[in-house]
């Protein structure tokens, strides 16, 4: 079977003589969760624009599935779910109305009570006519994420979830995570918090400067670093020490 | 700089701003706009004066229109977002700026009371009084304009709305009651109530400042909406990029859309249709549209059916091309790129509400146009004209539209 998402030697950025991300090369199999982990302005957010199609790589390809953006855009675009790291609401849908314009675009269907199960477990079901610009930032962060869930998606793409949420909406976003993680999906989740990604995630990518600066599972980092014994953050902090 | 110079650099650097947008609203219709209203007003004017019957309450409808606009009051104070962290520190020292935020907005509309009270001239002198006690009139609302921007900048320092609204109301009441003894020219009455609202200035409005804070969140949000209100006005001659309308649930209208049934086709009908129904720009133009054209229709001259045909045409046609522009409306929005929904389909919708929109407003027209003529021939010409522009509007205008608007963007 192929890979679920492939990231194959990509390039890119938004001027093709100055790349933001140099040959960044790594996967998502089925079933897993893979930490995207890097400092600000490694080039998380461009890799993970160009993931989501906002932008073309000027070398290397992407494939989902096996396939680019370019063979199938539909389809490309059906088979994942984004989590982006502010979240995005349009200002005139009510949170109820933000669920059914996903469930028109996925074309879900059975949708409504998986709704309310959500709106239930993110405590936001007094919420659900309500127009965002009464929502705090962790309620709308909730929002974008009852968003990707409802569709269930074959891949999820998580930038910085954590920022703003509650206690009840962390624990909500990582369970069902697992959950989905169990059931098949695969899951690219960037995050500074590295605790809980040390604790969550299957397999790691490190972004340095725009290009991959190691990768795998946490013992094959510590391999790789020449850190036995050592966390995630102790590496993290080691990699990034080099050119101070 | 210090902060007692902050605020004339906040209002240079509005006027600078406002001044281009002025511009270029003028060279973009505001002008003929303004011409053509003061045309008619001159043209209209003395017709209206011989036609209004001498039963007419003048003075009672002054009296309530001078009451509401001394009411309706607002105060400039250039209050940013960012000013939550950065003068609310100064809180104490703030006293010069604010002063100079009330003064800037007691003259401002005291010029927009000039104007009306120029237009309403010849009325006043001849129904009312002499150009002598116009002038006196003219001084004696300005100062209650003084008295009524210190009332209310006084009755924001109130943290509910709702006690806000209870004095705006009997705001109001004080001063229909004086506008309605200076307008009946009853000097004393108006000096008595003169002196009740220089005591209520001394003895109520100015305790407030002592007594409570200054309510911050609400007067940026109030600034925010002022400002806004100004780009919007802005918008309809020019494009004014960063403007933001206001959201209004509209229950009856926006439930409309929840009958679709929840499939892919209909992701945009969903989402265009909540955006006309709640988002200010574009269900009001087509009401203000609706309403104007139908006042021109109803103002032409039965000689000259012809040319309420063209009016009806035109006013279709006006509001077609600024609904369109609905299309724009997400664009900073990173999900219509995601959804996994095609292109055309999100322009079929675009092309579905506009057509319905402009057929409704064509159905209206034509009622106005048979409700002013009884005539069924014209009233049959100009329904028929109509919808044959929506059918090329919609058809052939809009995938020309789209096509630009996709290049100009890549």
């Amino acid at each position: 079977m192929t890979q679920l998402l492939h990231v194959q030697s990509v390039s890119g950025g938004y001027n093709p003589n100055k790349p933001v991300i140099k040959q960044v090369e790594f996967g998502v199999e089925r079933g897993e969760i893979v930490g995207l982990i890097g400092l600000n302005g490694a080039g998380k957010s461009t890799t993970i624009k160009h993931i989501l199609g906002l932008l073309e790589p000027t070398d290397g390809a992407i494939t989902l599935n096996g396939k680019t953006i370019s063979d199938d855009l539909d389809t490309y675009r059906q088979t994942m779910s984004f989590i982006p790291e502010t979240p995005i609401l349009y200002d005139e849908l009510t949170l109820w109305e933000h669920l059914r314009l996903t469930a028109m675009a996925y074309d879900l269907t059975d949708w409504e009570e998986r709704a309310e199960s959500l709106l239930k477990m993110y405590r936001m079901a007094k919420m659900k006519n309500w127009f965002p610009s009464n929502f705090s930032k962790g309620m709308r962060q909730k929002v974008m994420i009852m968003c990707a869930f409802l569709v269930k998606p074959e891949l999820y793409v998580v930038d910085e979830p954590f920022l703003g949420l509650d206690p009840v909406g962390i624990q909500s976003l990582l369970d069902q995570m697992i959950e989905m993680k169990n059931s098949g999906a695969g899951i690219l989740m960037s995050t500074h918090i590295l605790s809980t990604a040390e604790k969550y995630c299957d397999r790691f990518v490190l972004l340095h400067h725009g290009t991959v600066y190691l990768k795998g599972t946490l013992a094959e980092l510590r391999t790789q670093a020449n850190m036995p014994n050592a966390g995630l953050d102790e590496i993290y902090v080691e990699m990034t020490k080099e050119d101070d | 700089m210090s902060i007692d110079q902050l605020w004339q650099e906040r209002a240079k650097e509005f006027w600078s701003v406002s001044r281009r947008y002025i511009t270029l609203m003028a060279n973009s219709g505001l002008m003929v706009a303004i011409g053509g209203i003061v045309l008619i007003i001159g043209i209209y004017y003395n017709s209206f004066l011989d036609w209004l019957p001498s039963t007419f309450p003048v003075v009672q409808v002054l009296a309530v229109l001078f009451a509401f606009m001394l009411t309706k009051t607002s105060v400039r104070t250039f209050f940013q977002t960012g000013d939550l962290v950065y003068l609310l520190p100064m809180e104490a020292k703030m006293n010069r700026y604010l002063q100079s935020a009330l003064r800037y907005s007691w003259f401002l509309q005291s010029i927009v009371l000039a104007l009306v009270l120029f237009l309403l001239g010849p009325l006043y002198t001849d129904r009312i009084g002499e150009f002598n006690q116009l002038l006196i009139t003219f001084l004696i609302l300005i100062a209650a304009k003084g008295w009524n921007v210190y009332a209310y900048w006084s009755e924001l320092r109130y943290q509910y709305v709702s006690q806000q609204w209870k004095l705006r109301w009997l705001r109001f009441a004080v001063n229909l009651v004086f506008v309605f003894f200076v307008l009946m020219l009853e000097w004393w009455f108006v000096l008595a109530v003169g002196v009740l609202m220089i005591l209520l200035f001394f003895g109520y409005y100015r305790p407030l400042h002592e007594k409570y804070r200054l309510k911050w969140d609400q007067l940026i949000s109030l600034e925010e909406e002022r400002l806004n209100s100004f780009y919007t006005f802005a918008n309809a001659f020019v494009d004014v990029p960063h403007i933001k309308a206001r959201v209004r649930r509209r229950s009856i209208l926006s439930n409309q859309w929840n009958r679709l049934v929840t499939k892919r086709s209909n992701t945009y009908v969903f989402l265009y249709g909540k955006t006309f129904a709640r988002s200010g720009d574009y269900f009001g133009i087509m009401i203000r549209l609706a309403i104007v054209g139908a006042l021109l229709i109803y103002a032409t001259p039965e000689d000259l059916q012809g040319l309420a045909v063209v009016i009806a045409i035109l006013f279709t046609y006006i509001t077609g091309s600024q609904l369109v522009t609905i299309y724009h409306h997400h664009k900073t929005m990173v999900w219509p790129e995601l959804y996994p929904v095609p292109e055309q389909v999100r322009q079929q919708s675009v092309q579905s509400l506009v057509r319905n929109v402009m057929v409704i407003q064509s159905i209206w027209f034509t009622l106005i146009t048979f409700i002013t003529s009884w005539s069924l021939f014209y009233t049959m010409i100009a329904l028929f004209m109509m919808l044959l522009m929506v059918i090329a509007y919609v058809k052939v205008q809009l995938p020309k539209w789209f096509k630009q608007s996709l290049h100009a963007l890549s």
